[in-house]
C-alpha cells in the first residue's frame, strides 16, 4: 500500500494505491458481517486485472508491461468501480517546449494527442517505477505554472449500468432513487408539490382512446367526459384500449400506487380513437378537430393533452389547436401538449405544429430514449426535430391501468408504460401545476416557464434531440409564482 | 410531375399515393340504395374502420362484386402516407375568409361537383358531394382552395396510424 498526491481542479489530491495482490491479501483479512455480501478478495484482484487484460488493445497504449504485481488500484470504492493509474501523464494546453521540458528532464514522451491541445505522454520504459515516475513529472509540470492541467492519467473501472433488470417499482418519474438509473433524474415532483398538487380549479384533458373514468384512482378527478368515436355518454374505452387510462393517471392518479403529477388538478375526458386488435389506431380527423374544440370550448379546459399522432397534416385539427390556443381560457389560451412519437425519426403530425408543446421522452440515466439508450429497450425510440420543446420521463412509467386481463397489467395499476405517450401527460401535468399557481399566466408563458426551467441535459447543444432539456416540475411552478 | 392525388394543409399541397392493395366498403351506402349488403366481416382480413365501414384487401374482393359496389358509390379509396392509411370520407369542410362568403356560395353553386351544403354557420360551411364519392369529397376541396378565398377545405379524412403501445 502507498499514497499518492496529484493536482486536480488546482487542489491537491491525495490517493490510496495498493497493487492488485496486496489488495488481494488485504480484502483476505477483512470478515464479512453475518448475513453481508462481500467482494471476494481474489475475485476483486482477479476481475480489475481481467478488465485491463480484456481490453488489451485500448490498455497498451498506457502501460509499457502490465503485471499484476506492478498493477495498482485504488480501493476505496471497489463494489462501485475503480481507478487504475496509468504509466501515463495527461497535459492539457502544453506548448511545444514543455513538452520538451518533461523529456528532457522525466523521459517523458507524447503517445497520444487529443482535442483542443491536450497530449498523453508516458514514462520511460526503462525506469524503475513508471507509475511513480508519471505522478511525479505530472506534479511537476503542473507546478511550473506554463499547462491548463497536467495529472497522472486514470483508467476508470465503473459498473456498466445494464439495461432494467427491475419494473419501476417505484415512480422514477417523480422522484428517482436510482435504481436502475440517476438519482435525482426526475421531474423532481416532491419538491414541487410543497408549492401545489394542482387546484381542483384547473382542468386537464386527455385526448385519447378513451380513459377509464370508473377507475378507482381516477373517477374523483373526472368532470367531464365524452365519445367522439362512437357518441357514448362516457369516455369509456374499448376492448383492451388501456392507453389513455395510462396517460390520465400520470396526470391525476389519486392513489400512493400510482400518483399524479398534478393529483389536485381535474380531468377532462375525450374519446378520439379505438384500436383495431392489430396494433393500429383510426382516427377520423373530423371527429379529432370536434373533440379538441369540445375540450377547450364546452370542457373549458386549460390544458389538452394529447398522446396520438401520425399520418398525413391537417388543417381541420391545426386550426381547431389554434382556437384552443387563442381563444380558450376567455382568450388567455389553452396550453396544447403533444407527444413526439416513438418511432426515432421525424416528429409526427401534430406534434410538428406551431405553438404547441412537442414533447420527447428521457428514461432513468437522463438520456434521450434511443434504440440504444441504457433502458434496454431496443424497440423504440423517441422522435426529433427542430419542433422538439423538451423531453420528459417515458419508461417504464406507473401509471394507472383498465381492470382485469384486457389492461396492460392484470391489476389497477401498470408498472411498464411506456412512450413519449407517457412523457406528454407529465407536460401537460406541469402545465396545470403552473396554472394552480398563477392562473392568469397565458398559455404562451406556461409554454415558456416549462422549456426554460428544464433541466439542461448532457446532449444540450443538439436541441433537434433534447429539446430544451427534461422537465422540471419544481422550476417551473417556482417561476410561475413570481409571474 | 403533379402528384395525382394531392389535398392542401397549412397553405401547402400535400401529395397522397393510392394504395393499390386496399379499399374501403362503406355497408351502410349500399343498404341505403336498397342494393344487396355486402358481408365484409366474411371477408378475410377485413377490419372495420367505424360503424359499417370496412378496410378490405382489393384482391379479396371479386372482381365483378368490386364493380358492383363501385357502381353503388359504396367502394372508397384508400391512399397511403408514410406508415398511415387514409380514407377520404364524402364531406368536406370549409372555414370561409371574412367578407367571402356570397362568393364562396356561389362557387359551391357553380362547381363541377354537384355538393349539398350540410350545415351553414356562416363563415363555417359542412359540404357533401352528391355523388357520396370520397374522390369528389377531395376534388371539392381542392377546387374551393383553389379558386376562392378560403381559409381551409378540407375534405373528412379517417385515418389508420400505428398505435402508440411501446409497453414492456
Amino acid at each position: 500500500m502507498r499514497y499518492v498526491e496529484y493536482y486536480s481542479e488546482g487542489q491537491r489530491q491525495r490517493l490510496r494505491l495498493e497493487t492488485i495482490s496486496d489488495g488481494e491479501k488485504a480484502f483476505a483479512r477483512q470478515r464479512p458481517a453475518a448475513g453481508q455480501e462481500t467482494v471476494k478478495p481474489q475475485e476483486a484482484g482477479s476481475a480489475i486485472f481481467e478488465t485491463l487484460s480484456s481490453q488489451q488493445q485500448r490498455v497498451s497504449s498506457r502501460f509499457h508491461c502490465l503485471t499484476k504485481s506492478e498493477a495498482y488500484y485504488s480501493p476505496s470504492r471497489v463494489k462501485a468501480g475503480t481507478i487504475i493509474p496509468t504509466e501515463t501523464v495527461a497535459v492539457d494546453g502544453a506548448s511545444s517546449s514543455e513538452i520538451r521540458w518533461m523529456r528532457s528532464e522525466y523521459g517523458m514522451r507524447p503517445v497520444a494527442e487529443g482535442r483542443c491541445g491536450k497530449v498523453l505522454l508516458i514514462a520511460p520504459e526503462d525506469c524503475d517505477n513508471r507509475i511513480a515516475m508519471a505522478f511525479e513529472a505530472a506534479d511537476a509540470l503542473f507546478k511550473r505554472g506554463n499547462v491548463g492541467a497536467s495529472h497522472p492519467n486514470f483508467l476508470r473501472v465503473l459498473q456498466r449500468p445494464g439495461p432494467s433488470a427491475h419494473t419501476a417499482e417505484t415512480q422514477w418519474a417523480l422522484d428517482n432513487p436510482g435504481e436502475p438509473g440517476l438519482i435525482g433524474a426526475d421531474v423532481h415532483a416532491l419538491a414541487a408539490w410543497t408549492v401545489t398538487t394542482g387546484s381542483a380549479g384547473v382542468r386537464v384533458a386527455v385526448l385519447d382512446e378513451g380513459v377509464d373514468t370508473d377507475h378507482r384512482y381516477l373517477e374523483n378527478a373526472v368532470v367531464a367526459e365524452a365519445d367522439f368515436v362512437d357518441g357514448k355518454q362516457t369516455a369509456q374505452p374499448d376492448g383492451n384500449d388501456a392507453h389513455g387510462t395510462a396517460c390520465a393517471g400520470i396526470i391525476a392518479g389519486q392513489s400512493d400506487r400510482a400518483k399524479g403529477l398534478a393529483p389536485g388538478v381535474r380531468l377532462v375526458a375525450a374519446r378520439i380513437a379505438k384500436s383495431d386488435d392489430r396494433g393500429f389506431w383510426i382516427f377520423d380527423d373530423f371527429e379529432t378537430a370536434d373533440a379538441i374544440d369540445w375540450a377547450w370550448e364546452r370542457a373549458k379546459s386549460d390544458v389538452l393533452s394529447n398522446s396520438w399522432g401520425g399520418g398525413p397534416p391537417a388543417d381541420v385539427i391545426a386550426n381547431a389547436f389554434n382556437r384552443a390556443r387563442t381563444q380558450g381560457r376567455e382568450g388567455k389560451g389553452t396550453v396544447v401538449v403533444v407527444a413526439a412519437g416513438n418511432s426515432q425519426r421525424q416528429i409526427d403530425f401534430p406534434g410538428d405544429l406551431d405553438g404547441v408543446l412537442t414533447v420527447g421522452a428521457s428514461n432513468q440515466w437522463d438520456e434521450r430514449k434511443t434504440r440504444s439508450s441504457k433502458d434496454g429497450e431496443s424497440w423504440w425510440g423517441s422522435n426529433y426535430g427542430d419542433e422538439l420543446d423538451l423531453l420528459a420521463p417515458g419508461v417504464r412509467i406507473t401509471t394507472t391501468d383498465i381492470w382485469g386481463p384486457r389492461g396492460y397489467s392484470t391489476k389497477a395499476v401498470t408498472t411498464t408504460f411506456n412512450g413519449t405517450s407517457a412523457a406528454a401527460p407529465h407536460v401537460a401535468a406541469v402545465a396545470g401545476l403552473i396554472l394552480s399557481v398563477k392562473r392568469e399566466l397565458s398559455e404562451a408563458r406556461v409554454r415558456e416557464i416549462i422549456k426554460q426551467k428544464a433541466d439542461a441535459l448532457s446532449q444540450g447543444d443538439q436541441p433537434r434531440l433534447v429539446g430544451s432539456g427534461r422537465l422540471n416540475a419544481y422550476m417551473a411552478v417556482r417561476a410561475a409564482r413570481r409571474g | 410531375m403533379a402528384a395525382d392525388f394531392y389535398y392542401y394543409a397549412g397553405g401547402k399541397r400535400i401529395p397522397l399515393e393510392l394504395d393499390p392493395e386496399h379499399v374501403a366498403v362503406d355497408v351502410g351506402e349500399v343498404g341505403s340504395r336498397g342494393g344487396r349488403r355486402p358481408d365484409p366481416a366474411a371477408v378475410e382480413g377485413a377490419v372495420e374502420l367505424r360503424s359499417g365501414l370496412y378496410l378490405v384487401e382489393r384482391s379479396s374482393l371479386p372482381a365483378d362484386e368490386r364493380r358492383r359496389l363501385d357502381q353503388e358509390d359504396a367502394l372508397l379509396p384508400v391512399y397511403q402516407y408514410e406508415n398511415a392509411l387514409v380514407v377520404i370520407l364524402p364531406e368536406v369542410r370549409v372555414e370561409i375568409a371574412e367578407g367571402s362568403e356570397t362568393e364562396v356560395h356561389r362557387f359551391l353553386e357553380e362547381a363541377d361537383v354537384p355538393n349539398q351544403i350540410l350545415t351553414d354557420k356562416g363563415t363555417r360551411l359542412v359540404v357533401r358531394p352528391e355523388s357520396g364519392r370520397g374522390e369528389d369529397a377531395l376534388r371539392l376541396a381542392n377546387e374551393l382552395q383553389e379558386s376562392v378565398p378560403v381559409e381551409m377545405a378540407q375534405a373528412r379524412f379517417l385515418r389508420r396510424v400505428p398505435k402508440r403501445d411501446r409497453s414492456s
